[in-house]
């Protein structure tokens, strides 16, 4: 005999259970944020990270050499000594 | 999802949206050391594609630009499926195009609380990871934890 019984969850409490998952996804992104686990805006990850002429290396912004800045179209004051630190930025203290 | 009203005699169903976006960025400086720390802010907006015929499933483009340190611009295309009038999942392909180059793939949740008949909030979560790109210091992938917000309209 085939049971006539309703689904035990309905679509509606499914989509409730969705809000609800996402709202401590918001809250455990809010904990990550406020933890010291995140680094502070010192340290580069991504090149665009860096101003203009400058790249991201090991998580310090360092001034592109000479003859890349000049192949990227920089200008001559860009003439700098491969590994020196970007005047602009301060390595972080960690 | 479903806000639309019918874009052509064909059946085809559009949706626009505008938001705002931002959450946690990981990634190796290079030091061999996995990092966290705040995603740029980012503005969105995008079009869904979906057949009045087949309405649980749509084609996605969305267009972004990151508007904090250097400003980005990149896109991303989208599988979505959706579970429900208001929720669905998408998979796709992400990526920023200039000043410098970052790929990857995404994939996400969307979930739409209505007003009215034509529009609605959305909010997506969504995980992506660009493993490929000049904006990329060192050989590790980049990794985007992100939260959305923003308006959705049938259009």
């Amino acid at each position: 005999m085939k049971s006539t019984r309703a689904p035990r969850f309905s679509r509606q409490t499914v989509v409730r259970a969705l809000f609800a998952l996402l709202a401590l996804c918001v809250l455990g992104l809010t904990q990550l944020l406020g933890s010291t686990g995140c680094s502070s805006g010192a340290i580069c990850y991504r090149n665009t990270d860096c101003p203009y002429a400058s790249d991201c290396k090991q998580g310090t912004c360092v001034r592109r050499t000479s003859s890349e800045a000049s192949f990227a179209g920089s200008s001559s004051d860009d003439d700098a000594t491969a590994g020196e630190l970007d005047a602009s930025q301060t390595p972080d203290a960690n | 999802m479903f806000l639309a009203t019918p874009a052509h005699a064909e059946g085809y169903l559009l949706d626009g949206n505008f938001g705002i976006g931002s959450g946690l960025e990981g990634g190796d400086t290079g030091t061999g050391q996995f990092g966290w720390r705040r995603a740029r802010l980012r503005i969105t907006t995008g079009m869904d594609f979906r057949s009045d015929e087949s309405q649980a499933e749509s084609w996605g483009f969305r267009a972004f630009a990151e508007i904090e340190k250097r400003a980005t611009l990149g896109g991303e295309a989208r599988y979505e499926r959706w579970l429900s009038h208001n929720v669905g999942a998408y998979g796709g392909v992400i990526g920023v195009v200039t000043p410098e180059s970052l790929f990857g793939l995404t994939t996400g949740m969307d979930l739409v609380i209505p007003f009215g008949k034509r529009a609605g909030l959305f909010i997506e979560p969504s995980f992506s990871v660009l493993p490929v790109g000049s904006d990329l210091p060192s050989s590790g992938p980049l990794v985007w934890l992100l939260l959305s917000a923003g308006l959705k309209l049938g259009l």
